[in-house]
């Protein structure tokens, strides 16, 4: 095998060999030294077929091509440039996924116990209707998010101009295989990475490397999927297909990025992780509790109601309604959303914008629009006519910076042109010699002029405030290797990024909104710096360059300085781990494949739809019409959720504190149908409502700690009035026990009497639409428990209940309201006091 | 001190704790006068709460340091079960303790296994030398316990084994966990992980058919040498040397892992020797024989399983992994356990214990066959 001449100018068909290592049995790596010397971006390359063979490379001709052979050899080796879609779930992998969660598989195992078992009444499955709803929910949600990105996908797919067999065919950019050749010119998107091999172009890599300004590439040079071509056409042969791309790899890492959960889940998440060690046990223990104080009966019927009590205790100690009202109120959140051109993949995401600290934003396409305008003339030779537009316009090949020049001194095509310079990367300017006028030149103004001239120096002043400049000459004349004469400078253009409208308002709302602005862009951190402050960004003047930093001294600069320039793809994924190490909540938006890894590590993800494809698959938001200005609405929607779910969350939560409870003392004394009443309207319906409410409040404290401190009291209350109830019904204190049978009935009108009470304190301060929640929930729950309807759902029968069984709930509850009451009083006198600690 | 030498001496307490506690169960709930009802349900949640145990701290293990933190929890809860257990004669307090032992104690010794792993491979130790110090505490425990049982009274031997094990956390606050740890962890572990690696899925097959099946076999050994008109004392006798004779091979067997030895050659003779066992309780030979040669190749396979089993799980898996994998394969063999259990007395009862024993035999076989055809050389060991 011979060793590649690491000397040798890339790229022509006979240097392209391969170093072929044998590793294992099946499989080979190839070490592609051309590669190596040419961008350094890899140190191997594994290529190897789907059966495992060695893959020999083609060399195919500018004239002809693969020849169709080669292409189905390609094919049948899976050498095609399609890339498994890592980040697209299938319907059914949406169904599994939302399914298979351990609360639902839970609760349908407690359901089918109870089906096994034969308990009878609807009511006793009521449950069963709020864990259906969450995965219909979860799932529905779930499949929107795929459609909605389903269909950005379509609208990206190219086809691409490719030679097989002497033919130019168009070919979907999936179908392009290994070694093909095929053509690209200005404005094309490059599908694959690939070697020119004749032509040279300009390709606008901001996608991948964040720098805006076009990178020339030559014969040899390698061009990168992800990228467009800015002027030029070439002809490439494929070097990389599918998942060995460059941008295929990026993302794939960015996939390996621990996914961020928000506050809220992480919470649920514990509470859950919290029953989920209790419930199963506590039922076993609540069951053979149970068996053992009925003397190990071997009746059915008997085993039968203590099957139906575990399972009322188990379910009770799940806070089902909890995880439906926050996906219920976080759907509603995700279609206003919608509706307003913000796509939510993530529905935690609006959780986590709300609590941002600090918003990494990227010049291009979020506070610029990606567009130029023509900020200002120097005139320097007052004389001269306007031909700007002439010049310009005399040039099929258009770039943002002519287009610029061109809104205000249109092309009218009024003189003949008799030849022409096109721009170049090296020459940095263009000309035009005109019939009759003469030759005019137009470009960089120390490349039209030397860079020592007294008008360059003075141009100089608006290339250090950001500007782009632009100089136009006359000269003598032009020949095709450049300009003949000495240049008349005639006019100064400068020409800035066009800021988007709505920035700086939107800037305005984040500043007043506590929310630092972290400007992260792959361009000029000097221009940065000057749009950043037009844009109305605070400190905008504290820039750095990140240019040949490495990654510690990148953390370093995190919290430092406001923009940042010249940024790589790593150091942005950096700077956004150092922010959040220094205990900030991140946000980061972006569009380019460049700023994936970052978007992933970061707290809150949002792309620009006109973006790349791999940004907004990764993203949390999509901003449909790619407007930044967009945010501060889902900040608010974010508020809204947090707040509202933070009041209501503990409505759940003291059931679940009481199941626990009274199943640890063995006394629970509940079927499931029995907490339909406290379920349906003091904590499920009461909560749907209050949790929809607008809430724009700023967020304080952490939802677990400001959750438990309201469950808590509740949750003891309810336990101890149950527990009494019992006790005192089996006899413990009194001779009562011959109204055993009514513990369920009177337990039940207790609990739901704590229930509105909870629900009074939580409606507070009273507004008229929590009056009216408040009322029609005590109405509700009063009618419920005093009709047959409580009879026929409910199972309490209060028709059967005497004189001193309501003596004896009158008393409880009296206990129970002051127990509450003081209780509330002592946890809210601590918390207040743990927080001017905190502050003091 | 190394902290693989601390790591010994928390086997040697864990294993000792364990010793003094779990065999002397149902002796104490006899002692406190629980019907046999009382009893059979208290130990029959134990398998059930094990299975559960194992799930949530499976769930909860992922990097040393995680780890390290629950084992100390652990034993902790451990700790205060085991004494708590011999202060109170209250069946709904004893059927809360017995839950929580269920819950804790299987996963303790899971959690250890990967923690010891995972140090033995930080300070490039052996780990079935670890492992030989927790035969060596449960070895002395089961010849002190029955001397300790005629001295006091059980609530004193269980504060014993509770102290035992509140003991491991004084050691463990003298082990310094690497502040780098060498070795590359995952941030988040999941259960599935464990399925997409396909040499694992076959091991556990492996495993669950000799360890689960050994598992349910060694319920009934006692039984059936008392079937045999064994005498206990003779039993008891017997059950001492195994333990010796499996230190011994333990001790063996870490010599020959120090100079390279083929770790799968170890664990295929030790399972070749688990299958003969029940194979040769299968026969007729007379009582005392098949007891001196069980005992003996119990010895050799349990000891050669132990020192061999978990270095090729971690090879398999990868260090990363092998806690959780550990707890998995704990979860499976009480699972397949629980239902062994269950429909074995059916078998001993409506057949033969010989009939039993020769079917465990076999389906062993069939796992030892399955771990002979698994290719560990082609896996690259994870660092």
């Amino acid at each position: 095998m011979e060793k590649h001449d690491k000397n040798k100018k890339v790229f022509s068909d006979e240097t392209t060999e391969f170093r072929i290592l044998k590793k294992h049995k099946k499989s080979y790596i190839i070490e592609d030294d051309d590669l190596k010397s040419l961008q350094d971006t890899r140190e191997f390359r594994k290529i190897e077929s789907k059966d495992g063979k060695l893959i020999s490379r083609y060399s195919p001709t500018l004239e002809k091509g693969l020849t169709l052979d080669q292409v189905q050899k390609r094919r049948e080796e899976g050498l095609i440039n399609k890339t498994k879609n890592k980040y697209e779930k299938s319907f059914l992998q949406i169904i599994v996924k939302n399914f298979f969660t351990f609360l639902n598989l839970l609760l349908f195992g407690i359901c089918a116990l109870m089906l096994i078992s034969g308990v009878k009444g609807v009511s006793n499955y009521f449950f069963m209707l709020i864990i259906s709803s969450n995965l219909i929910i979860g799932i529905v949600q779930e499949i929107r998010a795929k459609i909605v990105i389903d269909k950005l996908s379509l609208v990206t797919k190219t086809k691409v101009k490719t030679l097989r067999n002497s033919i130019k065919i168009d070919v979907d950019a999936e179908d392009i295989v290994l070694d093909d050749i095929y053509y690209l010119s200005t404005g094309q998107k490059i599908v694959t990475d690939s070697i020119v091999v004749d032509g040279n172009v300009e390709v606008n890599e901001s996608l991948l490397t964040g720098e805006s300004l076009p990178v020339k590439k030559n014969v040899g040079d390698i061009v990168f999927a992800g990228s467009f071509i800015s002027s030029g056409t070439c002809t490439c042969k494929v070097e990389r297909v599918g998942d060995d791309n460059y941008i295929t790899q990026l993302q794939e890492r960015a996939k390996r990025e621990k996914k961020n959960n928000s506050v809220i889940l992480k919470s649920l998440n514990i509470i859950i992780g919290i029953i989920s060690m209790c419930v199963i046990p506590f039922g076993i223990y609540n069951f053979i509790s149970k068996w053992a104080s009925m003397g190990w009966t071997q009746e059915w019927v008997e085993i039968q109601k203590i099957i139906t009590n575990t399972c009322g205790s188990m379910v009770a100690m799940i806070p089902s309604g909890l995880y439906l009202t926050v996906s219920v109120t976080l759907v509603v959140s995700v279609m206003a959303l919608a509706r307003k051109n913000t796509l939510v993949q993530d529905s935690y995401a609006i959780e986590m914008l709300a609590r941002t600290d600090v918003l990494c934003l990227d010049k291009t396409g979020t506070i610029t629009d990606g567009t130029m305008e023509l900020h200002d003339e120097i005139e320097i030779n007052k004389n001269e006519i306007d031909i700007v537009g002439e010049v310009l316009g005399s040039f099929e090949e258009r770039n943002q910076t002519s287009e610029a020049i061109l809104a205000k001194h249109p092309y009218k095509g009024t003189y003949n042109v008799i030849s022409k310079l096109p721009f170049s990367s090296s020459r940095k300017m263009s000309a035009v010699k005109f019939e009759d006028i003469g030759t005019y030149v137009i470009g960089a103004p120390e490349f039209v002029l030397t860079p020592d001239h007294p008008v360059v120096k003075d141009l100089e002043k608006y290339t250090m405030q950001g500007y782009r400049v632009l100089l136009l000459g006359k000269v003598d004349d032009l020949s095709s290797e450049g300009i003949i004469g000495d240049v008349e400078p005639l006019k100064g253009y400068i020409i800035k990024d066009h800021i988007r409208d709505t920035a700086p308002e939107t800037l305005k709302w984040f500043k007043e909104n506590e929310v630092e602005i972290k400007i992260i862009s792959g361009d000029n951190p000097l221009t940065v710096s000057e749009i950043a402050k037009q844009a109305g960004v605070d400190n905008a003047e504290n820039y750095v360059s990140l240019e040949g930093m490495n990654l510690e001294e990148v953390s370093e600069a995190a919290t430092k300085y406001t923009v940042f320039g010249r940024v790589a793809p790593e150091q942005k994924a950096t700077l956004v781990t150092a922010l959040k190490k220094a205990n900030k909540t991140v946000a980061m938006t972006g569009d380019g494949v460049n700023d994936i890894l970052a978007l992933k590590i970061s707290d809150c993800s949002i792309a620009m739809a006109s973006g790349s494809e791999a940004a907004r698959n990764v993203s949390s938001i999509v901003l449909i019409d790619s407007d930044f200005a967009n945010l501060p609405r889902v900040v608010a929607e974010g508020r809204r959720v947090i707040n509202n779910v933070t009041e209501v969350a503990s409505l759940f939560l003291m059931k679940t504190i009481f199941a626990i409870l009274l199943t640890l003392s063995t006394k629970y004394p509940f079927e499931p149908s029995n907490l339909m009443v406290i379920e349906i309207f003091c904590s499920g319906l009461a909560a749907f409502a209050l949790a929809l409410q607008p809430n724009n409040r700023k967020i304080k404290g952490g939802f677990l700690r400001n959750v438990l401190s309201k469950a808590v009291p509740g949750g003891i209350t309810y336990a101890l009035g149950v527990l009494a109830i019992v006790l005192i019904l089996e006899g413990k204190f009194t001779h009562i026990d011959d109204l055993t049978v009514y513990k369920q009935t009177i337990g039940g009108l207790y609990l739901s009497t704590l229930g509105i009470l909870t629900l009074f304190f939580h409606c507070l301060p009273l507004n008229k639409f929590r009056t009216a929640i408040f009322s029609l929930m005590t109405v509700a729950t009063l009618a419920v428990c005093f009709t047959p309807i409580g009879e026929f759902f409910a199972h309490f029968y209060i028709k059967q209940l005497e004189p001193k069984a309501w003596l004896l709930y009158g008393i409880v509850t009296i206990c129970g309201v002051i127990l509450f009451l003081g209780s509330k009083f002592l946890f809210d006198h601590f918390i207040k006091k743990h927080e001017e600690r905190k502050k003091n | 001190m190394k902290n693989v030498r601390k790591i010994n001496l928390v086997y040697s307490s864990a294993f000792f704790g364990d010793a003094l506690f779990s065999p002397f169960i149902a002796l104490y709930l006899i002692s406190i006068g629980f019907s046999d009802y009382e009893r059979g349900i208290l130990l029959a949640v134990i398998p059930i709460c094990t299975i559960i145990g194992n799930f949530i701290y499976g769930k909860l293990s992922s990097s040393l340091k995680r780890n390290f933190f629950l084992l100390k929890i652990l034993s902790l809860v451990n700790s205060l079960v085991i004494i708590l257990f011999g202060l109170t004669k209250n069946f709904y307090i004893l059927l809360l303790l017995t839950i929580l032992f269920g819950l804790h104690n299987s996963s303790y010794f899971s959690i250890q296994d990967g923690v010891g792993v995972t140090i033995c491979e930080e300070e490039k130790k052996i780990y079935s030398r670890t492992r030989m110090f927790g035969s060596l505490g449960y070895c002395i425990a089961l010849l002190s316990g029955s001397y300790l049982v005629s001295l006091l009274d059980y609530r004193y031997i269980f504060i014993i084994a509770g102290a035992f094990f509140f003991l491991i956390n004084v050691i463990a606050l003298f082990i310094k966990l690497p502040v780098q740890e060498k070795i590359i962890e995952k941030e988040d572990i999941k259960y599935k992980d464990l399925f997409k690696n396909k040499t694992f899925v076959l091991y556990s097959l492996f495993y669950l058919l000799v360890n689960g099946i050994w598992v349910i076999g060694e319920a009934y050994t006692s039984t059936y040498f008392n079937y045999l008109e064994v005498k206990d004392s003779t039993y008891s006798l017997m059950y001492g040397i195994q333990v010796g004779i499996e230190i011994v091979v333990i001790f063996i067997c870490s010599l020959l892992i120090k100079k390279k030895f083929n770790t799968k050659l170890l664990l295929l003779v030790s399972c070749v020797a688990i299958s003969l066992r029940y194979l040769l309780l299968g026969t007729s030979l007379s009582p005392l024989t098949l007891m001196i040669i069980t005992s003996l190749l119990r010895g050799i396979g349990w000891g050669g399983f132990l020192s061999s089993h978990l270095l090729l799980v971690k090879k398999v898996l990868g260090i990363s992994l092998t806690t959780k994998g550990i707890t998995f394969l704990a979860i499976i063999t009480n699972l397949l356990g629980s239902i062994g259990n269950f429909f074995a007395p059916y078998i001993y009862l409506n057949i033969s214990f010989r009939w039993l024993y020769l079917i465990f035999g076999f389906i062993q076989i069939i796992g030892t066959i399955i771990l002979s055809r698994i290719n560990f050389e082609l896996i690259k060991e994870v660092k």
